[in-house]
C-alpha cells in the first residue's frame, strides 16, 4: 500500500492552492489526486474573474485578501496571470444603482476602494454603443486570471515543489476508523495510507466523498453557460457585467473573449443552449456590438457548486479531525482558490484559520439557520 | 494599369478556368487584379502576396496554408472584419489589410438575419459522402437540408483531376470535379432538398443545430442527421514549418484546380501516398517544376500507377527521407532534407539543400469529428481509421440514435468509399422512416456488398482491421 502524507482530492484550483500553500511551509508528501486532469471541472471552465465586490463581510474580506495573494502569486509563480483591470457593473434601472450606492459604502467600509461612476465616467472608462445604464459600479481591484495559464502555471510549479500530481487518478472512497481518515481508495481498488490529513476539494463531487464519511453537504449542482471566441486584439479592459441581466464579457489578455448569462437549467442538465447563447450575445452586443464580429470557438457547461446562502464550506469535516473539506464556493471557487489555499495550510498546521471570517464557513451554519446573506451574485 | 506577378493558369490539359469579370481589390493600399468568383486569398496569391498575417506571438510572417477555412493562417481583414480570405469571395473595391498580432474587431456590429428550419433530415457536409446521402433522398418527401461551408459544394471532388477507376456505378473514368459538377446539377432539382453553402455547422444545442453563414444564422431542428463532415490535413514538425511557401497539398490542389493558380514555381512533395504522388503529377500538369516526392518509408506508400506517373517524368522519390527545416525571410526559398534509418534518427551528414519556393505536406488526413462529439457519439482512438473516430453500425448509425456518418470523418479513406458510405446512410435513414421496404433493404444490402467488396483490395488492410474495432451492434 502507498503512503501519502497529505491527499488532496481533487485538482482544481483550491487542491492546487492549498498544496502551493503546504509546500510553501516545508510540508513534504503531498499528493493531488485528479479523476481527469487538471483543471477538467469547475476551474477550467470558469471565466477567470477575481474581486472582492461582494456584499457579505466574509466575502468581501477574504476576496480582499485573496487578491493581495493573487497579486503575491503573480511574483512567485511563472506564467501565472492575474490582470488588475477591474470590473464593472453596469446598472439600468434606479434600484440598482440605489442598491450599488450603498454596496459600494458597505465595501469601503471594509476597505475595498469601489466607487460609483456616473454613466458620462463610464463612458470614459469604456466606451458603450447604447445609453440605457444609468450608472455604474466599479471595482478597481479587482481582476482577470487566465483559468488555462493558472492550471499549466501550477502545475509546473507544483512539480518543482515536490507535490506529486495523479491524474486519471479517480478517488473513489475514504477509508477512516476512530475519528480519523486513514485511507483513501482510488480507482477500482487500490489503497493509498494517508497518514496526516485529507483535504476534500472536489467541487461538486465533494457531496458524495462526504456522504460516504456519513456526512451530508448542503451542496447543489448548477450548471452554467460560457463562450469563448477567437483571439483578438484588446477592446476590453474590465471585466462587465449587465447587473440587470447577469450577463457579462471579459476579455482575456491571450485576446479571447469570453461571455456568459444567467440561464437556469436543472441540475443534471448539461446540455448545451441556444437560448443562452441568444441572450448573452444579444444583451452584451448592445453595448459591445465589436462582439458580433467575433468567431466563436466553444460554447461549454461548468458547475457552479451551490450551497444554501451561496457561501462556501471551509470546515474539518464534523467527526474526522484530519478530514478538511472546501466546497460550495457557489461560482466564486476560483478567486477564492489563493486565501482559501493559505487558510487551509493554516487549519492543517496550526490547527486554525488565520482570519476570523473564514470560522464562519463551517458547515454546522446550515444546521443552526445562521445563514450568510450575500446579494452581489451573476452569471 | 495593374502590374503584378500573375500565378493564375491560363492553359490546362484538362480544366478550363471560366473566370468572372475583372475587378479590382486593394491589398495594403495597393490595387490588384482579381475575378468575379474567385476566393479572395487566391486572387492575391496570384498576384505575389505571400504574407497574409504576422503571428500574434512571436511576429512570424503567415500565408495560405489549408484552402479550407479550417487554419485560419491567411486571415485579413475586409473593410475592416477579420476574415479568412480562402472562403471568402472577392467583391470589387474591397480594401484588405494584413492582419498584423491579434486581429481587432469589427466596431460594427452585423445585421444577422434568423431562421428556423424543421426538417426531416439534416446532412452536414457536401463532398461525396454527403452528396451520395442527399441523392438517395432526392425525390422522396423527407425535407432535407445540406449545409456546407465552401463557396462551392462537392468537398475535396471538386479539385480533383485524375480518373477515377473501378465500374461505372463508382464513376470509373470521370474525374472528380466532373462528378462533382454533375452532382451539382442533379441534386439542385430535387424539390426536397434545400442546399445551404458557404455556412458552417458550428453548434449542437438542446434547441437544434447551430449553423452560421455570412449573414444568416440557422437553427435547424432534424429528425436525422447525417454528419459527412470529412478530414483536415495534418502538418509536420520541422524547422520553420509555418513559413509562407508551407501548404498543404490539399490546400494547393484547391489553389490550382479549383482557382486555376499556382502554388509555386518549384515545388517540394512531402509523403508518397497517393495524395502526394497525384498532386506531383498535377503541379506538373499545371506547368510546375517538381522537384522531389520525399517519403520516411522505406516503400512508396500509394499506388503503383500514380508512382510509375510521376517517374515517367523524371520526378525522384526519395524513400527513406525527410525534410528538417525550410529557409526563407517572407517565403520559402530552400529546403534541407537528409536520409533516416530504420528507427526513423536522421543519418547526420546526408543533410541536402534543395532550392525550392513550395513545400506541400502530403502526410494524412484526420477525421473531423468535433461536431460527433457534441452529439454525445461514442468514440474510439483506432490510428488504423486515423485516428479517434465514431463508432458505428455496419448501416453507419451512430452510438446516437438517428445520428449516421459517411466519409473520412468515419475513417480516412476516398471518395469512392464515402460515396458508398453515404448512399448506405441515405437508406438507412428511409428504412428509418418509411419502414422495412424491400427495396429499400435490397439496395442497402447491394451498397454493404459493394463496400466490402472494395475493401476486399490489400491496400485497404488497415480500413479493414481498424473498422472491426469501431462496429457497434
Amino acid at each position: 500500500m502507498e503512503q501519502v502524507n497529505v491527499a488532496i482530492v481533487g485538482g482544481g484550483s483550491t487542491g492546487l492552492m492549498a498544496a502551493y500553500y503546504l509546500a510553501k511551509e516545508g510540508v513534504r508528501g503531498i499528493h493531488v489526486f485528479e479523476s481527469k486532469y487538471l483543471g477538467f471541472g469547475s476551474t477550467g471552465r470558469c471565466a477567470g474573474g477575481v474581486r472582492s465586490s461582494f456584499a457579505s463581510n466574509v466575502h468581501v474580506t477574504l476576496m480582499r485578501e485573496s487578491i493581495r495573494n493573487w497579486l503575491r502569486l503573480k511574483e512567485e509563480v511563472e506564467g501565472l496571470e492575474f490582470i488588475q483591470d477591474g470590473y464593472l457593473w453596469l446598472l439600468t434601472t434606479e434600484e440598482l444603482v440605489e442598491l450599488h450606492r450603498r454596496l459600494a459604502a458597505y465595501q469601503n467600509s471594509l476597505g475595498v476602494p469601489t466607487r460609483m461612476l456616473s454613466a458620462e465616467e463610464v463612458g470614459e472608462l469604456v466606451p458603450l454603443a447604447r445609453s440605457d445604464v444609468l450608472a455604474a459600479l466599479y471595482d478597481p481591484t479587482a481582476g482577470k486570471a487566465s483559468p488555462i495559464k493558472f492550471v499549466w502555471a501550477m502545475r509546473k510549479k507544483l512539480m518543482e515543489l515536490g507535490v506529486n500530481i495523479h491524474e486519471y487518478t479517480f478517488v473513489r472512497g475514504i477509508r477512516a476508523s476512530g475519528g480519523k481518515a486513514r485511507s483513501l481508495v482510488v480507482d477500482e481498488s487500490n489503497e493509498v495510507r494517508v497518514d496526516d490529513h485529507v483535504l476534500i476539494a472536489a467541487g461538486v463531487w465533494s457531496k458524495e466523498l462526504s456522504r460516504d464519511l456519513g456526512v451530508e453537504i448542503p451542496i447543489k449542482k448548477d450548471p452554467h453557460h460560457l463562450l469563448v471566441t477567437d483571439k483578438y486584439s484588446p477592446f476590453l479592459r474590465p471585466l462587465v457585467i449587465h447587473k440587470e441581466s447577469g450577463s457579462y464579457v471579459v476579455q482575456h489578455e491571450t485576446g479571447s473573449i469570453l461571455v456568459g448569462a444567467e440561464f437556469p437549467v436543472p441540475e443534471d442538465d448539461t446540455s448545451l443552449r441556444y437560448g443562452y447563447l441568444r441572450k448573452a450575445v444579444t444583451i452584451m452586443s448592445r453595448y459591445f456590438p465589436q462582439i458580433l464580429s467575433a468567431e466563436l470557438l466553444r460554447v461549454w457547461v461548468g458547475y457552479y457548486e451551490v450551497t444554501p446562502d451561496h457561501h462556501p464550506i471551509v470546515d474539518v469535516l464534523p467527526g474526522y479531525e484530519n478530514v478538511l473539506i472546501a466546497t460550495g464556493f457557489s461560482g466564486h471557487g476560483y478567486m477564492m482558490a489563493p486565501i482559501v489555499g493559505e487558510e487551509i495550510t493554516s487549519m492543517m498546521l496550526d490547527g486554525r484559520p488565520k482570519l476570523a471570517e473564514t470560522n464562519e464557513l463551517r458547515l454546522e451554519r446550515f444546521d443552526e439557520g445562521k445563514l450568510l446573506k450575500e446579494s452581489a451574485i451573476f452569471g | 494599369m495593374i502590374v503584378n506577378p500573375d500565378l493564375r493558369i491560363y492553359t490546362h490539359p484538362i480544366l478550363e478556368f471560366k473566370r468572372g469579370g475583372e475587378v479590382t481589390v486593394f491589398f495594403e493600399g495597393k490595387p490588384f487584379r482579381a475575378f468575379e468568383g474567385e476566393a479572395l486569398a487566391a486572387a492575391i496569391y496570384a498576384s505575389g502576396v505571400n504574407v497574409f498575417r504576422i503571428s500574434p506571438v512571436r511576429g512570424r510572417p503567415r500565408g495560405v496554408f489549408c484552402m479550407v477555412g479550417k487554419c485560419g493562417s491567411c486571415m485579413v481583414r475586409v473593410d475592416g472584419v477579420p476574415m479568412r480570405s480562402c472562403v471568402t469571395s472577392v467583391r470589387h473595391d474591397m480594401k484588405v489589410e494584413r492582419v498584423s498580432g491579434l486581429p481587432d474587431l469589427s466596431r460594427y456590429g452585423r445585421d444577422v438575419a434568423r431562421e428556423e428550419l424543421d426538417v426531416d433530415v439534416l446532412i452536414i457536409g457536401g463532398g461525396p459522402a454527403g452528396m451520395a446521402s442527399a441523392e438517395v433522398l432526392c425525390g422522396t418527401d423527407l425535407e432535407t437540408v445540406l449545409i456546407d461551408d465552401q463557396i462551392r459544394l462537392g468537398g475535396q471532388l471538386i479539385k480533383q483531376t485524375h480518373i477515377f477507376f473501378g465500374s461505372r456505378e463508382l464513376f470509373a473514368g470521370r474525374r472528380g470535379f466532373e462528378i462533382a459538377d454533375d452532382y451539382n446539377k442533379r441534386l439542385s432539382k430535387c424539390s426536397n432538398l434545400k442546399i445551404i453553402t458557404g455556412t458552417t455547422v458550428v453548434g449542437v444545442f438542446k434547441e437544434g443545430v447551430l449553423a452560421v453563414g455570412d449573414n444568416v444564422l440557422y437553427l435547424v431542428r432534424p429528425k436525422y442527421v447525417v454528419v459527412a463532415a470529412g478530414a483536415f490535413e495534418n502538418h509536420l514538425v520541422f524547422d520553420n514549418n509555418d513559413l509562407p511557401g508551407v501548404m498543404g497539398a490539399g490546400g494547393a490542389q484547391t489553389l490550382m484546380n479549383v482557382w486555376g493558380v499556382k502554388p509555386g514555381s518549384e515545388v517540394l512533395v512531402i509523403g508518397s501516398g497517393n495524395v502526394g504522388l497525384i498532386i506531383s503529377y498535377q503541379l506538373l500538369q499545371a506547368g510546375v517544376n517538381v522537384k522531389a516526392v520525399v517519403e520516411a518509408l522505406p516503400r512508396i506508400g500509394g499506388w503503383f500507377v500514380h508512382a510509375a506517373k510521376i517517374r515517367r517524368y523524371g520526378i525522384p522519390i526519395l524513400t527513406r527521407h525527410t525534410i528538417l527545416s525550410v529557409k526563407g525571410s517572407e517565403r520559402v526559398e530552400e529546403a534541407v532534407i537528409a536520409s533516416v534509418d530504420e528507427n526513423w534518427n536522421v543519418v547526420p551528414g546526408t543533410e541536402k539543400a534543395i532550392k525550392t519556393d513550395t513545400v506541400l505536406l502530403a502526410v494524412g488526413l484526420t477525421p473531423n469529428t468535433e461536431l460527433l462529439r457534441q452529439f454525445g457519439v461514442a468514440m474510439k482512438y483506432i490510428p488504423d481509421l486515423g485516428g479517434l473516430v465514431p463508432l458505428r453500425t455496419r448501416y453507419m448509425e451512430t452510438s446516437v440514435e438517428n445520428v449516421f456518418i459517411a466519409g473520412d470523418i468515419a475513417a480516412i479513406e476516398e471518395a469512392t468509399t464515402a460515396f458508398i458510405e453515404g448512399w448506405i446512410a441515405g437508406y438507412s435513414i428511409l428504412i428509418k422512416a418509411y419502414g422495412e421496404r424491400e427495396d429499400f433493404i435490397e439496395s442497402r444490402e447491394k451498397y454493404l456488398r459493394m463496400l466490402q467488396e472494395y475493401r476486399s483490395a490489400p491496400v485497404s488492410e488497415k480500413v479493414r482491421r481498424g473498422w472491426q474495432l469501431s462496429l457497434i451492434s
